[in-house]
Formats: C-alpha cells, structure tokens, sequence
C-alpha cells in the first residue's frame, strides 16, 4: 500500500467540515509556519522537499518561489489554478470537493511563504457547485481566525478569494487566467515579463495548481525531506492521477512517483485491469494534450526497461518513444478504440477551445480539425495524413502559449504512432462511410463511436 | 547600417583600447548574431527590432505589428530560429516581442521559418476574399505584401467553413468595416485601446470564431466610436477603413500639412487625385501626433471645396451685399481707409487677425495695421482666449508660453489639468492624458464638470465656476502647511516668497471651502499628489483663462509650479492647451495692441525706434485697443474702420447683442472669410479667402513648435490667400509690399522676432522646431531650464474675488452656466458643420442636473428656456450628473442657439479676456412655440 499524503482522510466521515479537518490534524501547517518559521524557512523546506508542479509543466515549486520579485511597497499575489479542464483530469475537482480546507490550509500557509495578504483560487465555471463548497470552508477559516487579520496573533493578514472562471479552458495558461480574473477576456500574455515580476495587476505573482498547493501541507508539517524521500529521484512525492477510459475501477489515486506503470493499471489496489478482459491498446498518460503511447512504449521504454509512473521515465526516449507525466490523467484504451476517431474528438476539443488569438493555433486548430473530419467522412486521401503532419509542425511551440502545443502534440503522437490506421481509413474511403461495417470487414475491433 | 565585424569586437577587447576606457567598457558591448554575423545589440531591444535596425525593415515579414503599438505577438510570421550556439539547436521565437539575448544566434530566415511564415500566411488566405484586384488596399495591403514575400502559389487546404458572407457597416459618416477581411490581428482593438483609449473595438468568439466587434456588436454609428480612425490606419486590409478609402494608394500624391483645428498641431499627410483631395491619414513619423489624430483632423476636411465657398468679393450697395471684382472691392476699400484715416486719423481704424491664419498672415496682418495705417489697434481672437495664460506666464516667468512638450508626458509622474476637456478639446493629446490617468498613475483634474478625464483621475476637485483663485490658494496654503515646498528652488530661482507666503498663510480655510464647495481635505490630497510627485505637469485651458480672474489663476498654477520646484527639466512645467492651431503664433508674430513682433513692448522707446527702423514708417508709441475696447470704442464714435481676418466675432464673442450694436455703428466693416458668416453678413467689404489646404505657410502649436504647411490643392477659384490680400491692401495703400510667400515672410520675421532668429522655412523640416531658435538654427524642448526670462520667477499673491456678473446677477438668476466643447465641432462649427461631423454630432444642449432638472420638471430631450440679464435662449436639456446641482453648461457650436446672447461683457481684469465661463441665469420649461426644439 502506498503511502498517502493528500487523501490519508478522504474516507473520514465529515472531513469536508471543519471540525472533523480540524480533528485529523488540520491547519498544523499553518500553525507552524506562522508560529514557528519565517517565510524564506518555508520557501527552504518545499525546495528541499523537491516539489514540482502538479498541473502539467512539473517545474520544480520551490524554484518558482524564489523568482518571485519582491519590490518595495508592491503588493504581492497568490493564484491558485483550479481551472481544471484538460480532458481526461479531474484530481483537483475531486481534491476539493472531498477535503476543501487542504486547499485553504495550503493556500494559508503558501500565501505566508510568498509574503502575500491577498490570494485568489480561480476556478473553473463549470465546478460551480465546488465554489460553495470551497467558500464555506473559508467562512469556517476567518470564523476560526485562520484567515483575516493578525492570524493567530502573528500579525499575519490574509484574505482569500475565490474567483469563478468563464468556463474557458485557455483560462487555464496561466496568464490567460490572470487576465480572466482582471476581469478582461482570457486571452494569454506574451512573456516576459513573467507573472513572477509582472503578474495580477502587475504585481509580483505566483500561480499554483491545486495540488501543489495541498502538498505544501505535508511538506510542512514533516518536512521537505520527508517528502522527499518518497518517490523516485527527481519525482519526489506523491501524485494524484485522475484514471479513466476502459479500466475496471476508473477513478482519483493517490500514487507514491515511481510506481510502475504496469503495476497501476493491472493491480487491484489501482485500477485493476482493463474491462471486460479486453486488451489494453494505447494509453494517453498525462491529460489529452500529452502524446498518445501504444501499449508496448506505455508499459515499457524503447529501450525494454518498466515504465514508471515518474516525470522521468514517462518522458523516457522524448516524444519518439515516449510522453509526459502532464496533469495526470490517465487515460487507457482498450482494443475496441479507434484512434483517428479518437483524436477527433480531441482535435475537436483545442479547436473550440482556441482563444484566437494567434494566427498558428486559430487557423491551425480550426483545419486539423476540418482534416480530420473529412478523413472520418471518407473523403481523406494520404496526402491529407501528411498534411495533417504539416500542420501540427508548424502550430508547435510557434504559438504565444501551450495551447498550441497541446494541439499539436495528440495529432503528432497519433499519426507516428498509428499511421496505418489512417491509412486504412484513406485507402478505403467508400465502405468508410459505415465505420463498424468497414472494421468488421478488415476483422478490426469496432470503434468506439 | 551598424554592421559590426568580428574582428572589431576582437580589436576591442586589446589591452590598449581597454586602457584608454574607464573600467571594462570594452568588454559591455554586446552582441548577437544574425545568420552567424555578430552586430550590436541594445539594452532592451526586440529581436525584430535589433534585425530591422541592423539590416532593414524588409527582412522579417510581419502582419501583426504596428508603429504606435505594443508588441503582441498574434500573427507570428514574424518568428525567426534563436540558437545559444553557433548552428545549434534552434527554437521558434515570435521575434516582434521577445527581448534579444546577448551573444545569441538569430536565424531570420531558416528553410524551417519560411515554411512557417507560408504555413501561416496559407492558413489566414483559406479565410480571406481572393478579390485582391477589386479591393480598395489594392498595392497597400500588407497582407498581400507578405504572402507575395513569402511565396505563396497555392492553398493547399480544401474549402471549408469561411467567414466571407460577413456584412459590411456603412453605417456610419466615416468609419467603415468589412470584416470578411479580417485576419484577427487585432491591430484594430490595440489602436482603440493603446492609442485612442476608446475600448470601443474588441474581439468576441473562440478561436476560428473570433471576431471583431464594435461596442456590443453593434455597427459604428451606434456604437461609442469617436471616429478617431486610428482602427482603420492600423488595419493591414481593407476590413476597418472609412468612406474616404484612405488607404487606397491608387493615383494619389501626398503632401504632408498641419491641421487647422486645435492647438496640438498635429501632421496630416493629404491624398489628392487630380488636385482634388481624396483623403487624410496621420504619419507615424510625426513628433506632434504619431500616426494619430482625431476625427476634425482625419476626416472633417470635406468643407474645403463646399458649395457655400464664398469664390467672389462681395461689396455692400443700396445696402445688399452684392459680387464685385477684386479690383472694385480693394478700390472701396481704400477710397474708405484713406477717407477715414484724413478726417478721423489712423487710431479711428482697428484690425482683428485671426489664430487660424499663418504666422506669416499675422505678420503681415499686424505690419499693415502697425506700419501702413499708423496705430496699434491691432488684436486677435487669443484676447477670447488664452491671453490671460500669455500676460500671467509673462508676469511670473517672463514668457507666455508652454514652458515644456508634450513628449514630456513620457517622463512625468503626475498631471494636473486645470480648466480644460482635451478629450474633447485637444483630443490627440487628451487621448495622452487619459491613457496616463487610465494606467492609475497620480493624476488630478480640477474642472466644474466631471469631464471624461476626471472619470479616471486620482482627484477631481469639482469646484464652482469662477473660484478657480480660492480653490489653486487653498492648494497652496496645505502645499506650505504639509511643508512640501522645494525651498532650495524657491531660495535659487525665485523672487517675493516670503510675503507670498505670509499671505497664502493668513487665508480664511473655512471660507475658502464655502465658496469652492470643494471639501478641504480633498484639496489637502491633491496639494499633497501634486506637490510630492518627483515630476508633475499641469495643463490647463480655457476654464482658467476664461474669467474675471483669469491672469491671476494663472500666476497662481505658475506658483505651485515654482513652489514645488516642478519648472525647467523633462516632465514638469506649465502647459497651457493653446485652442487654436496659431493662437500661440499669432501672439507671436505682434497681433497685440501692446506688444509688437516678438513681444517687444510698443510703448518702451528702444523699441519703437527698432521697429520703426524695421517697418520703415512712422508708429505710434502708445498701446493700441484690445477687442473689447474695439466695440466700446466704435459704440462711442470713436471707431469707425474695423478689418477682420477669418474671425467670426458676432457668433463668438459674449453678448452679442452688444457686438451687433458696435459693429453697426462702422463706416466700414471688411471681413475675409471663406463661408458667409453672420459677421461677413454685417460687412462692408467681403474677400473670398483661401483655407488652410490651399495655402502655405508655419503654424506655431501650443508648444512652441513651428510646423510648415504646406499647400495640398491650389486655392478654390475664386479665392486668396489671407496674406495675399492683405498684401494686396497694403500696396494699394501705398506701401511696398512683396507678394505673400512664407519663405521671405520668415526670413523678414526672423530678424524681427528674437526667438525666430535660426528659422529657415528650408530647414523647418517635417517636424517643424521649437521655439526659441537660435540663429545656428538648434531649438528649445524645454524653457526655463537655469534662469526664467525675467530672471528670478515672482511670487504674487492675489486674493479671490466673486465675478461682478454673480453679485450683480446671482440673486435674480440663481444657476450659473458654463459654456464647454464638444469633440465633434470646432467652435462656431463654420467648418465643421459644412462636414460629416454633422451627423455624428447634431445640437447643442443644455447639460443640467438630475436634481434641478426634477425641480423644474424638465425632461431629458425636452426645451428648457434660459435667462440671463442680457436675453434669453431655447435649449434641449440633456439630463445628466456631469454638472452638480445649480450649475448649468453648454457648447455654442450652433450659433443658431444664440447662446451668446446671454453670457456677458464683463472681462478679465488683466488681460480682458471675456468670462465665457461664468452667467448667471435662471431656467423654466420652454413654453409655446418654442418647446418643439424647431426653432434651431
């Protein structure tokens, strides 16, 4: 059983509830810090601790602490990201609504660390009914004296807000969020200045995903190399992983890093195997943006060694051979999946959620789509597999943001990986009008449609 | 072109160059490398800018960028390979907005990047009109321009969903848009935000969705547009232009002029075709406006060849006005000037010039009077407006002028703007001064009404008309109470402090806060933003001047301007926002009855002598009349010749019952003009003149700077130059006068006037020079910078006093009417009436508030009936809090209205400028007829 630092009391009756929180030993973290550390100790400890960011980029969090600008008489922010909305992620919808006051603890004790007295969670509009619960648990924080002014007679002042996005899922970049909660629309900055120097209003900004800022609550109370000691080099900790798609028991783990894959998938302690005795086909390992692995690359690297559940070894053999850990979700696919029409769906996705605001993305989003869509409507030839190629080379990393790249990354990761399934679809453009006749013909699993 | 070779940078770093620098200077230049090359780089620079400096503006393609905007990186064609290593491994950077790193290796035009830029260029053309052959940019596209560059053949993607059904708005007079053209570069929605500061524009849907909206997407005419049409300059295509098709290059030429309206002298390049003009853009190189203007500017030109053009001299007979040669109309005139001059004598004859003409027309104009008639009866519409900001700037510093620039609002940390609406009045530099108080920074506007400007500033101090002395005193009195003042400024450059001090000490707070209605401890805060600001700049306009106290609010905002040490350095001083395009020249150029050609004293002996030498004729040595006294005198007899020269005083100046009654007691009226205006109406003499695009000449804008204009059409048939009419009149009267040409005017002017020493109408350049020029022709950005003029700045403390017009009047007529502009029109709109702006802006109204319209059951829109003691006019009433309760205002842009039928003669005591600002009235509800609002 691995060990669990963010879900130990997930299962406590009432634990969403102060009370309860407060019994399984909540808020110590704030009361340590504040009573017993200085900010910059803090700042130490989640260095030590090896923490990296847990919404997609895994930049190490105590690094990022340390950019952050500290000018004279210039306010200074905390951003919690809870604009939750790469497909295939829901570990902090799940966090939140289970253990609500972990975030608030975290964002307490953060907030102190950075020398913030005003902090933001920006969440996404469709967890409309989390922003309830999240704002209760304040209200039960400032009633028991853990936010407002002088914080436990520290002398410590937070206020903490929640904001709720538009339901935009390029809220989620982290600038275009810091414009969403300006009030302007979500469209990203260009960098620099980084949100560390020029950030919400132009202050000095820090923004963390949900998670990272609940770890920082263990990090504190045990100490960052206690922390550190769980996981597997540089992926220290624990990770939570949203698993969905055709498993047996789909659903929010907490996994300490380093677990392999095989392990995850297969073992009853986490998802237990594929449904219906099926074959595991491909897996998309990090939120729907990370590249799409068959089954022999996710299981084991090019190079025949396990594949851990580890930043590290995902990435093992760069996109060739390999992904990324991303947010997270876990998404496997069993043999019945049709991967062109798999990835039109999430082609679909970034073109809709394309702000616009840069030519390579609008244009690009709108036509990988359109490309695809004419391929499933068998009017695809292979030259338009190449274009499609084309198309994602030139949108990746020529954007202002990653939404770009997340674009990008499914189509390229599909068409190296899977190439000939689109080349059936092109080759036999008139049976493919009845996609399950034509994959029974070809004595193919049916898709999934 | 820097190119810097590799073996320079070697040569640099040799221990004998090292030697002769101090510290390692060598070793600080940096440098970057484009396609393995090293050049230069500079602290700060874009990558793009560091390759368009190096190697010129053609070698990186861009859609997105724009001159007078912030990088944005939207369309990345402009993306380049950045290596840390020679031919190392390369990433894509946007190169319009990432800073370029030292020693780094720029590949601008990799096989990779140019397969990008064409992706992306074929990307956008699957959603553009392929019309290129029709449409109005044709050859003016950028858009053409970089897919040409980049190679496009073929689309390589098959047809889909568009956007081309897209419909256009013609909705409105000028601004157009066909959003089928669109390439979602939102250079449109940054013009409107960063340049205009509108937020009018702005983009709605999601990715291939997005689209450009007005407002709430509704058409321009509906929407907040204030026809700037930065939006359709900054447009790479044809999607936002405006019905002139300015961007339209085909069979154009373009002369580059200054505009006529307001003082801010902005650079306009006119397109004509076939000596006609087509339409009016603003260059990017421009010092003054930068590619920007506003709507009087861009678009209100279309006046110039108006129908209602006077093309002929016109001569009273039998009492009718009828067309006359210009012979028969110069021999009228001068049989009448020679007769009036033998029997009365040369003081029986006056002149108004007017702030719209040339510098070289004012000189001309006051040499006639001066020099040819023999009187200085010589004044000029500054006298209605800014001449109390000239006689108390010269009282306090010895100029009267704008002491720094406008650029200066780059480096300063506060703005205080006294008086005056720029957003409507001087809208380029208002647009400045918004998008500074917009960005939070210390900003202080003190005004009557709350003005677009005082919506975004620190503090608006909304004080009552006429207590702009009570209100800048008690500024001082907490600036010295809080002990901010600059002591050793103060101690170093100034004169009288001690005694102004004592008695801005002794002042009565209490009262002071009674009669302003401004709470003190808001002044107390703005004394303290204005006076602890490392640098601040006030400006102010006609609300200051404008007043029984005018001359003397100004010394005072000189004051606190010397109090604080806040004169002679970048970003602070006294900017007066001059309201004409020439109000600052005409000044200059002796149109004063008391001072000559470059200020110079008429009545001071040296002097006299010097001009008299100069003009070669006999002047008087006594000040002449200002325009007040013009009508007092002809009222009383003792005028009997008055010259006007493109002024319109009867629907301008106060009480016009009065003017009316003056100007017909004359044996003679001439006026030139180029519309029949209710004066031309009352004249003698008409002469058809030309307007400002059909002539040449300098105009001097609010800050000193001389800019060439520059004929763009010939004049209307018909028509002359004011100059050369003047000329002409001064031949005629027997004076040898070369005709009008500004290039000898100025090379005369320049030995006359002091400060125009070095100006050299060959060397004014597109840019024009700041005055004082000296003789080897450099120029002046900032006065004042060691010593004022008058050597030590004075101090002189005057108390507040109420306007005779409220204790004469105040009791019977309890509300107090002000008078303001409105963006759209230009003073008694001769011009802008006769243009598109018409449309956008209709009428006068009456703002009033909610409170007094509820007392007076007034709705809004309905007519409301307004009394003074002179007479009474009929107005629509707008409904709204901009005016505090028991204060009243309104523009005069319809003369129809007759709102100078109430406002009053009383005058600056100084300078005698008349109190526009300040009537006493009383309102009801408009009964019988004139409640339907027909009669304007």
């Amino acid at each position: 059983m691995g060990k669990k630092l963010l879900l130990e009391h997930d299962n406590v009756p009432g634990i969403q509830g102060y009370d309860v929180y407060r019994q399984m030993g909540g808020y110590a973290s704030v009361e340590k810090a504040l009573k017993t550390m200085n900010p910059n100790a803090v700042v130490e400890e989640v260095k030590k601790s090896g923490l990296r960011g847990r919404g997609g980029a895994g930049f190490p969090t105590g690094m990022k602490w340390s950019f952050l600008a500290k000018p004279d008489g210039v306010p200074r922010h905390l951003v919690c990201n809870a604009d939750e909305s790469e497909p295939g992620t829901f570990k902090d919808r799940y966090l939140m609504s289970r253990i609500p006051h972990l975030l608030v603890e975290g964002m307490i004790t953060s907030s102190f660390a950075l020398g913030a007295n005003t902090s933001y969670i920006y969440i996404r509009g469709e967890y409309y009914y989390i922003v309830r619960i999240l704002e209760k648990a304040i209200a039960e924080a400032y009633a028991h004296g853990w936010l407002g002014k002088n914080i436990l007679g520290t002398g410590y002042n937070l206020d903490l807000y929640v904001q709720v996005g538009g339901g935009a899922y390029i809220c989620g970049e982290e600038t275009a969020l810091l414009e969403s909660l300006e009030g302007k629309r979500g469209n990203p900055r260009i960098k620099p200045p980084f949100p560390a120097v020029k950030g919400l209003w132009e202050r000095p900004t820090v923004v963390n995903n949900v998670e990272t800022i609940a770890a920082v609550v263990p990090i504190v109370n045990n100490g960052g190399d206690a922390y550190a000691a769980i996981g597997v080099g540089k992926s220290t900790g624990t990770k939570l992983i949203s698993a969905s798609g055709h498993l047996n028991k789909p659903g929010v783990y907490e996994i300490e890093l380093g677990l392999p894959v095989e392990e995850f998938i297969y073992s009853e302690e986490y998802c237990g195997g594929i449904r219906n005795g099926r074959e595991l086909k491909a897996v998309v390992a990090g939120g729907s943006s990370v590249p799409i692995l068959p089954k022999h690359l996710i299981l084991n690297t090019a190079a025949g060694e396990p594949r851990l559940m580890s930043y590290e070894s995902l990435a093992d053999g760069g996109f060739v051979t390999g992904t990324m850990m991303g947010s997270g979700g876990f998404i496997a696919m069993d043999d019945t999946t049709s991967i062109v029409k798999n990835l039109y769906t999430f082609t679909r996705f970034y073109h809709h959620e394309s702000c616009g605001q840069c030519s390579p993305c609008r244009e690009g989003t709108a036509w990988m789509e359109k490309v695809l869509h004419k391929i499933l409507d068998g009017h695809g030839t292979l030259a338009d597999v190449d274009l499609l190629w084309d198309l994602q080379k030139n949108i990746e990393g020529k954007t202002i943001c990653p939404l770009g790249e997340a674009a990008a990354w499914p189509v390229a990761a599909a068409i190296r990986h899977f190439r000939t399934e689109f080349e059936e679809f092109v080759k036999n453009p008139t049976r493919i009008k009845d996609v399950k006749h034509y994959y029974r013909l070809n004595n193919l699993p049916e898709p999934v449609m | 072109m820097t190119h810097v070779k590799e073996k320079d940078i070697t040569a640099r770093k040799t221990p004998d160059t090292a030697n002769t620098l101090s510290g390692n200077a060598a070793t600080d230049v940096k440098v970057a490398y484009i396609d393995n090359k090293a050049y230069e780089v500079k602290d700060g620079e874009t990558i793009l800018s560091f390759i368009r400096r190096h190697l010129g503006h053609d070698l990186v393609p861009t859609l997105c960028d724009a001159p007078n905007l912030e990088p944005f990186g939207s369309c990345r064609v402009c993306s380049v390979d950045v290596a840390l290593t020679e031919n190392g491994n390369v990433k894509t950077q946007a190169s319009c907005h990432t800073p370029v790193m030292a020693n780094s290796y720029i590949y601008p035009s990799s096989e990779r990047i140019q397969k990008l830029r064409k992706n992306i260029i074929e990307l956008v053309l699957t959603d553009h009109p392929l019309d290129c052959l029709t449409c109005e940019v044709n050859n003016n596209c950028e858009l053409q321009t970089v897919a040409a560059k980049v190679g496009i053949r073929k689309v390589r993607y098959p047809e889909g969903k568009n956007h081309l059904d897209r419909k256009k708005d013609m909705s409105h007079p000028y601004m157009t848009s066909d959003f089928s053209k669109c390439i979602n570069c939102f250079r449109c929605v940054r013009a409107c935000d960063e340049v205009q500061g509108q937020f009018v524009l702005s983009m709605a849907g999601r990715g291939f969705e997005s689209h450009i909206i007005k407002s709430s997407e509704v058409s321009f005419k509906e929407s907040d547009c204030v026809s700037c049409g930065a939006c359709a300059q900054a447009c790479p295509t044809s999607a936002i232009s405006d019905v002139f098709e300015s961007k339209s290059v085909a069979n154009v030429e373009k002369t580059r002029t200054v505009c006529t309206y307001c003082g801010v002298g902005c650079n306009l390049e006119v397109a004509t075709i076939g000596g006609k003009i087509k339409s009016i853009q603003a260059p990017y190189d421009a010092e003054v406006n930068g590619g920007h203007t506003c709507l009087k500017g861009r678009y209100a030109f279309g006046f110039y060849n108006h129908q209602d053009r006077l093309k002929t001299p016109l001569v009273r007979k039998n009492g009718e006005l009828v067309p006359a040669t210009w012979n028969e109309a110069y021999d009228y005139i001068e049989k009448e000037l020679k007769r009036i001059k033998s029997d009365f004598g040369p003081d029986y004859i006056a002149g108004i010039s007017s702030a719209r003409c040339t510098n070289e027309e004012n000189y001309l104009m006051q040499k006639f009077i001066r020099a040819v008639i023999g009187t200085n009866n010589i004044d000029a519409c500054a006298r209605v407006c800014h001449s109390p900001t000239a006689l108390g700037m010269q009282r306090t510093f010895g100029t009267g002028a704008a002491t720094n620039s406008i650029i200066d609002l780059k480096y300063t940390d506060c703005i205080m703007v006294i008086g005056a609406n720029p957003t409507d009045g001087h809208p380029v530099t208002g647009a400045k001064l918004k998008q500074f108080a917009m960005k939070d920074k210390p900003s202080i506007v003190i005004d009557p009404r709350r003005t677009e400007l005082a919506k975004y500033a620190t503090v608006h101090l909304q004080l009552r008309p006429g207590t702009n002395v009570a209100l800048l005193n008690m500024m001082l009195y907490y600036i010295i109470k809080e002990g901010l003042e600059d002591k050793q400024f103060i101690e170093s450059r100034t004169e009288g402090y001690e005694d102004f001090k004592n008695e801005i000490l002794k002042l009565n707070i209490d009262e002071m806060e009674r009669v302003t209605g401004v709470n003190r401890e808001l002044v107390r805060k703005a004394a303290i933003i204005y006076a602890s600001a490392n640098n601040a700049m006030s400006f102010h306009g006609l609300g200051v001047t404008e007043h029984s106290q005018g001359t003397f609010t100004v010394m005072l905002i000189a004051d606190l301007a010397m109090i604080t040490g806040n004169i002679g350095r970048r970003g602070v001083g006294v900017n007066p926002l001059r309201g004409q395009n020439n109000v600052q020249g005409t000044a200059d150029m002796g149109c004063q009855p008391h001072q000559g050609a470059g200020y110079l004293d008429v009545t001071n002996p040296e002097y006299h002598k010097k001009y008299e030498a100069f003009y070669h004729a006999k002047l008087p040595n006594y000040a002449g009349y200002k325009i007040p006294q013009m009508y007092d005198a002809a009222l009383n007899g003792k005028l009997k010749a008055l010259w006007l020269m493109g002024e319109d005083n009867v629907q301008t100046d106060p009480n016009t019952n009065h003017v009316r009654a003056a100007l017909e007691q004359l044996d003679l009226l001439v006026v030139q003009e180029i519309f029949m205006t209710e004066t031309a109406k009352m004249a003698h003499v008409v002469l058809p003149a030309s307007s400002f695009l059909e002539k040449s000449g300098t105009f001097t804008n609010g800050e000193r700077r001389i800019q060439r204009v520059n004929a763009v059409v010939k004049p209307i048939e018909g028509t002359k130059p004011d100059g050369q009419i003047v000329a002409d009149i001064m031949n005629r009267m027997g004076y040898k006068q070369t005709d009008y040409d500004p290039k000898t005017l100025l090379e005369e002017i320049s030995q006359i006037v002091p400060f125009f020493a070095g100006v050299k109408w060959d060397e004014l350049g597109d840019n024009g020079k700041q005055w004082p020029v000296l003789p080897d022709g450099s120029d002046t950005e900032i006065l004042h910078t060691e010593t004022f003029k008058r050597g030590k700045g004075k101090f002189a403390y005057n108390d507040w006093r109420e306007s005779e017009e409220l204790v004469t009047n105040g009791r019977e007529f309890p509300y107090i009417l002000t008078t303001n502009r409105e963006l759209e029109h230009y003073n008694a709109g001769t011009m802008t009436r006769r243009t598109g702006n018409n449309e956008i802006l209709t009428e006068d109204v009456l703002m009033i508030n909610p409170e007094d319209a509820k007392t007076h059951a007034i709705k809004n829109g309905e007519m409301v009936c307004v009394i003074s003691a002179r007479g009474k006019i009929d107005v629509k009433a707008k409904v709204t809090d901009e005016v505090l309760p028991g204060i009243l205002s309104s523009t005069f842009h319809f003369p129809e209205i007759k709102m100078n039928d109430l406002t009053s003669s009383i005058a600056d005591s100084e300078a005698l400028c008349p109190e526009y600002k300040v009537v006493a009235v009383n309102i009801r509800k408009s009964k019988g007829k004139y409640k339907t609002g027909k009669t304007s």
